[in-house]
């Protein structure tokens, strides 16, 4: 595929405007804002580079690649899924990615995109239509289908995670508008860095502060974002 | 031999529980140098029969190229109390070869495992790859524990060299869990937001009865940061901490434990003396 049509692709499955559901989710920012733990913008780049930006790399990623490289096997993408399923812990960050991952599932079938049919198919017949359909091993997949490469998947994968982080900053009143695109600016040579770097050999996550926050959400208040 | 990799043999301790006449008690040990055990004791306070048993060690602490490995089985409906007498200080590594603790809990059906070690202290320095394992047989009830801090004896902000991390938990059904990091001390302070130390408290088996009393436990302690995971397919229930200082994570550990024991049982477990 020409390098135009492959990034005009990946444009179209990073962007806001696309029906993942992945902005209806904060990564646990909403319960850290109100606990005190984010209070501005500073706060929100701290959190991004301490919190959410390590845990995608040491566990999404993993996943990611490991499903690009998988994706024409329904099979061994349900073993991945299965996986992650494990190593899935906390249990609201595990139901935002599947339900993000579903929803990208749905409507990339919807649209005819390879491998997302086979791979439906094949998590109902396991009957992990509820407990599966993880967000990283659906955009794995996703990019094989689309003949994205495993970079562009990731790059774009990882553009998804920091913008949706940073809407809800600006939605929570956390950074400006301004404030989180020069934010964005400055944390791109960083990004560029970690995508260059090797893929970890197995997915593994420390980053209990976020893990925390998002447990904590309380199923009672008024929230604007579901973790 | 690379840098960082230890060809000592393992040195593996072995403890078996089983139960006669309602009482659990210890029937098979084998506890080389460095591991040493108490004498087990059943307290009236606990769920009868239960047995109480303290882990110590010989050689204070753990150290750069030590390879521990410590089995603990449960016949069907042996109850166990486990637990350490204080907390494991894992020494400077020095650079050497990485410490290994490889922990296996088995749990017979219907049997009841507390397996609540004090937190180990992460000295600057110091490098460990933490394994621990447990297998439930059907109607076993688990009740886990597992925190770490960290401490730079010369005030300098060195901290520990790497904690490499997995908990795995299988039920008859197969596996349930795996809980695994790979992190290096100079991450800690970010992932952790500054907090000194880190922990977690699992139950596994009347997980839905149990996580809501741990929470509420923990939520009552301004000085603790608590979230709690239900999992209610995998009948797991996992609270994680953070607080500043070990005192308040000792709290944390203690209360949770408690918690977790009220409310499968009905009663509060009485203190442990150490």
């Amino acid at each position: 595929m020409s390098q135009p049509l492959s990034l005009l692709r990946m444009l179209q499955c990073a962007d806001s405007a696309f029906p993942s559901g992945a902005f209806a989710f904060s990564s646990g920012l909403e319960q850290l804002a109100l606990d005190g733990q984010v209070r501005d913008a500073a706060d929100v780049r701290q959190a991004l580079e301490d919190q959410i930006f390590p845990r995608w790399v040491s566990f999404d990623r993993v996943f990611l690649r490991q499903a690009h490289g998988a994706a024409d096997s329904p099979e061994a993408l349900l073993a991945l899924d299965l996986q992650c399923h494990l190593q899935s812990g906390a249990d609201r960050l595990a139901q935002a990615s599947r339900r993000v991952g579903r929803s990208l599932l749905s409507v990339h079938g919807r649209i005819g995109t390879p491998h997302v049919a086979a791979y439906r198919a094949a998590l109902a017949r396991a009957g992990r239509g509820d407990s599966g359909g993880y967000e990283p091993v659906v955009q794995g997949a996703i990019g094989a289908g689309l003949g994205l490469s495993p970079a562009e998947t990731e790059t774009g994968a990882l553009h998804a995670v920091v913008m949706a982080f940073l809407s809800a900053a600006v939605r929570l009143g956390r950074a400006g508008a301004i404030e989180t695109q020069a934010l964005l600016a400055a944390l791109l040579p960083a990004m560029a860095r970690a995508l260059d770097a090797p893929v970890a050999a197995r997915a593994g996550a420390f980053s209990p502060l976020a893990e925390i926050a998002a447990q904590r959400r309380a199923e009672t208040h008024a929230n604007l974002f579901a973790t | 031999m690379a840098p960082g990799i230890s060809l000592a043999p393992q040195v593996a301790a072995r403890l078996a529980f089983s139960v006669s006449a309602g009482r659990s008690y210890l029937a098979r040990q084998f506890t080389p140098h460095p591991f040493h055990i108490t004498r087990p004791y059943h307290d009236p306070g606990d769920p009868a029969g239960m047995a109480t048993l303290y882990l110590q060690s010989s050689s204070g602490g753990i150290y750069g190229g030590d390879d521990l490995g410590l089995s603990v089985t449960l016949d069907p409906g042996a109850q166990v109390h486990l637990t350490t007498q204080a907390s494991t200080v894992v020494h400077d590594a020095r650079g050497g070869p990485a410490a290994r603790q490889e922990v296996r809990l088995e749990v017979g059906a219907g049997g009841w495992l507390e397996y609540c070690p004090d937190p180990a202290i992460l000295m600057a320095g110091a490098a460990l790859d933490n394994r621990v394992s447990a297998t439930l047989a059907e109607g076993a009830v688990l009740i886990l524990s597992d925190a770490q801090l960290c401490h730079d004896p010369a005030g300098a902000g060195r901290g520990f060299d790497r904690l490499d991390s997995e908990l795995r938990i299988a039920g008859p059904e197969g596996a349930r869990l795996i809980d695994r990091f790979d992190l290096r001390g100079t991450d800690w302070t970010a992932r952790t937001g500054g907090y000194g130390c880190s922990g977690l408290t699992l139950v596994a088996g009347g997980a839905a009865q149990a996580g809501p009393a741990m929470i509420a436990a923990l939520d009552a302690r301004p000085d603790v940061y608590a979230g709690l995971s239900l999992l209610g397919d995998r009948d797991l229930a996992i609270v994680r901490f953070l607080t500043r200082d070990g005192v308040s994570l000792s709290h944390a550990l203690r209360e949770s434990w408690a918690a977790a024991r009220r409310a499968l049982s009905g009663r509060a477990p009485p203190p442990r003396r150490k």
